[in-house]
């Protein structure tokens, strides 16, 4: 009944028109409310909003990531550009990768597994905090923040979709990390 | 002279402009303070977990440097090392951080000499970031990691005789940054090949011979080695002045490259339209 309002009903009923049309009328009415209904569970459910916005989120980035493409490189390189001058440093105090300084402190001499392990929780921290922590502090930089954020949307789930798509990169760029210091640096995997 | 006026005109707004913006945003306070003091731990730690509670593992590493004190040598590695960094992605990138920003084809459309904004952002970046750095040393000074046997004014004069070659060299940065629209990769590939090749934070005999004399001709190398071996052991400046000419006169040929490619690039980016869009 909400959906036709009082005033129009009442009009109708004052007319002459036969019972069954009241009733035809209410019938699509109703019709129309599950619709509704139907439509609202369908694209305003918290999860699917969510998958949406996050999927909205990932395509602006890929698409992003398309267009530099050497950012593609970069996010490979990243950890390598990272680990490069710490690799050599441990070199210059054990070129073979046994240090009796780490087995004084640890009970362990290999200093490559050791520093590897740190490395991949390290290298996550660092991904986190640059590309989550500034994920919306980018999009203001390049002046898009603002057309964003008055999309209807919820900020959360944008804010948990670029998320996403940093936590997406970030395993790349570890695998490929880890991957490369075992064959090109020759460190021992731990595992 | 007019001109010479006009010219220190434009750079004096530009200093400003950059000290407010640096001012503006309260963050300052972690680059000033937290950060010069907290990132050379890291190397640190490392260097202290790699020699040991007493030392029994610093052996290799005195016989590539000649000195077991490896937290001093870290240490001023790692804060030249930051400081250039931090000089890279502020006066280096000034342009293109502008462009970024999309204010940068309304700054090159004021009746300026271009190259002011350079000179402009890259010595505003020098005061900025030298004080964070004074600040550093003296707290590895004071926590008693760092040793001290230079004369200061041996210092000053080091750090004089590196100023036309950084000056140059951001000059040349700054105007390849802006023929390249993305250009932080080239910051990230740069601060690790300074890091290597000068020894900056590491020892450069670890290199093979040929990246050593690669990393030699670097005046950055002599200016690190000239801090190290003053600081550390307490060499004196007169034993140093083949370092201090060479780094003068590399300092001001780079210093004019820079001056002749910021031109080319200048009058490139004017017929390609380079300055607006990102």
């Amino acid at each position: 009944m909400e959906f036709v309002d009082e005033g129009s009903f009442n009009k109708l009923k004052q007319s002459s028109l036969r019972a069954f049309d009241y009733k035809n009328l209410i019938m699509i009415g109703v019709i129309e409310m599950d619709n509704i209904v139907e439509m609202n569970e369908k694209y305003c459910h918290k999860f699917y909003h969510f998958f949406l916005v996050a999927k909205a989120s990932l395509k602006k980035n890929l698409l992003e990531l398309i267009r530099y493409p050497a950012n593609s490189i970069f996010v490979v390189l990243f950890p390598i550009f990272w680990t490069l001058p710490i690799y050599l440093l441990i070199y210059s105090f054990a070129p073979d990768g046994v240090s009796y300084g780490l087995y004084a402190y640890t009970g362990t001499k290999m200093f490559f597994s050791y520093y590897l392990i740190g490395m991949i929780g390290g290298l996550f921290i660092i991904q986190i905090f640059w590309g989550m922590g500034f994920s919306l502090k980018r999009l203001m930089d390049i002046g898009v923040l603002e057309t964003i954020w008055s999309y209807p949307m919820n900020h959360v789930h944008f804010t948990i979709g670029e998320s996403v798509y940093n936590l997406v990169e970030t395993i790349y760029s570890e695998v490929a990390s880890v991957l490369i210091v075992r064959y090109v640096f020759g460190f021992v995997l731990p595992f | 002279m007019k001109r010479v006026l006009h010219f220190l005109q434009a750079m004096k707004a530009v200093m400003i402009r950059d000290i407010l913006t640096f001012i503006r945003y309260k963050s300052w306070f972690v680059s000033i303070v937290i950060w010069p003091i907290v990132f050379p731990f890291t190397f640190l730690f490392l260097g202290k977990g790699l020699a040991g509670p007493s030392n029994e593992g610093v052996y290799n590493f005195a016989k590539l440097t000649g000195t077991t004190d490896f937290g001093s040598f870290i240490i001023l590695g790692n804060l030249v090392w930051m400081f250039l960094n931090i000089l890279m992605w502020d006066a280096g990138l000034s342009l293109n951080n502008l462009r970024r920003l999309g204010m940068l084809d309304t700054i090159w459309t004021f009746p300026a000499p271009k190259l002011s904004y350079i000179f402009g952002s890259t010595i505003s970046s020098l005061i900025l970031n030298f004080i964070p750095m004074i600040f550093s040393f003296i707290f590895f000074r004071i926590i008693k990691v760092l040793q001290f046997n230079a004369k200061p004014i041996d210092i000053f004069i080091y750090s004089l005789s590196i100023l036309p070659f950084i000056i140059g060299f951001l000059l040349i940065f700054a105007s390849l940054s802006l023929r390249s629209k993305e250009a932080s990769l080239v910051v990230q590939a740069m601060r690790v090949l300074l890091s290597i090749l000068c020894g900056l934070q590491l020892p450069l005999n670890v290199l093979p011979e040929f990246l050593q004399k690669i990393g030699i001709i670097i005046p950055i190398t002599h200016y690190i080695n000239c801090l190290r071996d003053s600081i550390i052991l307490g060499v004196k400046l007169s034993d140093k002045l083949p370092s201090i000419y060479y780094m003068i006169l590399s300092g001001f040929f780079i210093l004019f490259t820079g001056i002749i490619t910021f031109a080319l690039v200048e009058k490139n980016a004017k017929s390609k339209g380079l300055i607006s869009g990102y």
